[in-house]
């Protein structure tokens, strides 16, 4: 038996209160008017005062009464076998359908994904790009479910690298893993990459060639780069040029295209204060991108501060312009702002193969985590039903009993 | 056919139902129960230890050698004095819709009209802590009337005192006759006793009445209640279930000391409860008496 809500049993304080109405409570009496109270005991309770209880059947069954009904609260749950065979004898499904832009067929995923939704004891479709976040929130609603065998179902094309060894090892071991492939890749994939600016001074584009062989890329001048106006430096006037050279040299490597209308400035030490000064960070765009500045490789001197001045990101680096690692800071900074990846990962066209994912298959096990259980699936009933029960065996104690019939007596003359 | 005590209580006439409990009592009763004394000789009787001296035939002992009691007739008719408890106690009823004191004013009526159809002279005395009503004994209808309408408007309330008012009655009565004492004898019984006692002495033929309700022989209830004396107002917090058993054994030890120390004075005992037709009780005591009187 395991109880659903132990806590419950810190209500048996509770016992404490039948013994002390007994010991101290004062007994409602009725008042009699009776001639012959000469010959009547007088009882030994006072008004109130500590004495024995006097009823030790009626205090022990109110004490029973308590208890069972602390019992009940604290949702007893017998495990007996039929129930544990009940709880087999079903399952819940998570299936979790792959809508990445790699996926050649996504109606074929979706009708598979239907149809391994179908006769089962509780079942649920999560559609997502990304497949770890696919199975945790599958993991999280499995929890959730009544007690059942548990599996996840991942419905993909199963595309090299889609899938971590993290994922997999997040499903706990009782849940259950089968994988369905949904079409296949193609043998060749073309990925036309975002333009790049800055490089050579010239605006680029790659054109990605993915086979089964490998990758070959082509790049392709569109034009002139474009002065990287969104970004500026602010620095010590005596190193004002420095800044400068620090931000050419930065933009010459080349930067992905990105949204104009984010404007950063980096500032460095010496350079002029702002007035007002900038203020915490409102916009998430700036969060994001302080974040992964702070993920940003060691040799920026020191950890840049990220701040927010009507929209505009503001980067104060405690290092000067001079110093050789300004050019590094500025660059960080870019690419913590427009992180788009040159080679656009849905390309691949290799996928995991069929032995790889038959070691990944594995049953769901018997059904023993209880986390799922709902406090209405209980046992408490019976325990609330004991309770009624012994309340109303203590109503009838309580009643007054009518006195039995006395014996005739007859005229009797000395 | 006996009529429950609570359909008699029911009817206001005193006089009409004290008669009709007469007439069921005394038929099939051969002779009157009661005998007065008589100041005319009716009989010698050899002499017992204890008899008078003046009333033994000194000439007859000089003429047999033997001692003889001369035995009297009175020329007057019976004397008799209902003495009736009128304290608070007998206000109550139980669970019987009757209370004691209805019982016993309808107990005196009967008594009173027996006695008077006997054309003897009967009074009444009801008392409480003092002397409520006294009528002084005298025969006929015009004052057994009188005597009925006393008893009507008596109602039960005060303490009881019963041994100053019986001795106070013993000393207004002038002769030796019939005492009845219809109580429930919730007093000093050492006291009451002493008062009787005296009135047996005397030379009174003594009757007690002990009137009871059933609820005072088991008590009427078994969870714990505050009891109060109706007389003294004096609570008593019980247990009726613990309490049950000690209170019969007190209750029934009070009532056989009243019959034991009544027959001791030769004094009869009558016991009746409210729930019984009162001629039973009161022709099963006749019937007893008139059987005694022949023997």
């Amino acid at each position: 038996m395991v109880w659903l809500a132990p806590g419950a049993f810190a209500a048996l304080a509770l016992l404490a209160g039948p013994l002390i109405v007994h010991l101290l409570a004062r007994r409602n009496t009725r008042r009699l008017v009776f001639p012959a109270t000469h010959f009547v005991p007088r009882s030994e309770a006072a008004a109130i005062r500590l004495r024995r209880p006097t009823d030790i059947a009626l205090l022990l069954l109110r004490m029973a009464i308590v208890t069972t009904a602390v019992l009940a609260v604290a949702q007893p749950l017998i495990l007996a076998q039929w129930r544990m065979a009940r709880w087999n004898a079903r399952l819940a499904r998570a299936v979790v359908v792959d809508t990445s832009r790699s996926l050649a067929e996504p109606a074929i995923a979706a009708r598979l994904a239907d149809g391994e939704l179908r006769n089962v004891f509780a079942g649920r479709r999560i559609e997502t790009p990304d497949l770890a976040d696919g199975i945790a929130r599958a993991v999280r609603w499995l929890d959730s479910t009544a007690p059942a065998r548990r599996e996840i179902v991942l419905v993909s094309d199963f595309q090299r690298g889609a899938l971590g060894g993290d994922a997999l090892t997040a499903i706990p071991d009782h849940v259950g893993l089968r994988v369905i492939r949904a079409g296949v890749l193609p043998a060749t994939r073309v990925a036309t990459s975002l333009p790049v600016q800055g490089w050579r001074g010239g605006s680029w584009q790659a054109t990605t060639t993915v086979d089964g062989v490998g990758t070959a890329a082509a790049w392709t001048r569109l034009g002139d780069a474009r002065p990287a106006a969104w970004i500026s430096v602010a620095a010590a006037p005596a190193e004002a040029e420095a800044a400068a050279a620090a931000l050419r040299a930065a933009t010459a490597q080349g930067l992905p295209a990105g949204d104009e209308t984010r404007r950063v400035v980096v500032r460095f030490s010496g350079a002029t204060p702002l007035m007002p000064p900038a203020r915490s960070v409102a916009s998430a765009w700036i969060a994001f991108a302080a974040l992964r500045l702070r993920e940003a490789p060691d040799g920026l001197g020191a950890d840049p501060v990220v701040g927010e001045r009507e929209g505009v990101m503001v980067v104060d680096s405690p290092i000067r312009a001079s110093g050789l690692e300004a050019a590094s800071v500025i660059r960080a900074v870019m690419v913590a702002v427009r992180s788009a990846a040159i080679v656009d990962p849905e390309a691949e066209v290799a996928a995991v193969s069929d032995a790889d994912l038959a070691a990944w298959r594995r049953d769901p096990a018997p059904a023993a985590d209880l986390s799922g259980v709902r406090r209405e699936d209980s046992d408490a009933r019976w325990l609330w039903g004991l309770a009624l029960l012994l309340l109303g065996v203590e109503w009838r104690l309580r009643r007054p009993r009518a006195v039995p019939a006395v014996t005739e007596v007859r005229a009797d003359a000395a | 056919m006996n009529l429950a005590p609570e359909a008699l209580a029911a009817i206001g006439d005193l006089e009409l139902v004290s008669k009709r409990v007469v007439d069921g009592t005394i038929s099939g009763l051969h002779r009157s129960p009661f005998h007065g004394y008589s100041a005319e000789f009716s009989q010698y009787r050899h002499y017992r230890p204890g008899d008078d001296l003046k009333y033994i035939d000194w000439k007859l002992f000089a003429r047999t050698d033997r001692l003889y009691t001369k035995q009297f007739r009175e020329t007057t008719n019976l004397q008799c004095q209902i003495a009736l408890d009128a304290s608070a106690s007998m206000a109550y009823s139980g669970r019987a819709r009757v209370t004691k004191f209805q019982y016993a004013r309808l107990l005196a009526g009967s008594l009173a009209h027996l006695v008077s159809r006997q054309a003897d002279a009967v009074g009444l005395v009801a008392y409480a802590d003092a002397i409520k009503q006294y009528l002084p004994s005298r025969g006929g209808q015009v004052h057994l009337r009188a005597l009925l309408l006393a008893l009507g408007r008596t109602e039960p309330a005060g303490e009881t005192d019963a041994a100053a008012a019986l001795s106070r009655t013993l000393d207004l009565l002038k002769r030796r006759g019939l005492l009845f004492v219809i109580s429930d004898l919730y007093d000093e019984r050492e006291a009451v006793e002493r008062a009787l006692m005296r009135a047996a002495h005397i030379g009174h033929d003594v009757v007690i009445f002990h009137v009871l309700s059933r609820d005072e022989v088991e008590l009427p209830f078994r969870d714990e209640v505050e009891l109060e004396d109706p007389e003294t107002g004096r609570l008593v917090l019980s247990n009726g279930a613990a309490a049950g058993r000690a209170y019969r054994a007190a209750i029934s030890a009070f009532l056989e000391r009243w019959r034991t120390r009544t027959a001791t004075y030769g004094i009869d005992y009558v016991r009746l409860f409210t729930d019984m037709p009162l001629e039973t009780g009161l022709r099963a005591y006749l019937r007893r008496r008139a059987a005694g009187v022949a023997s």
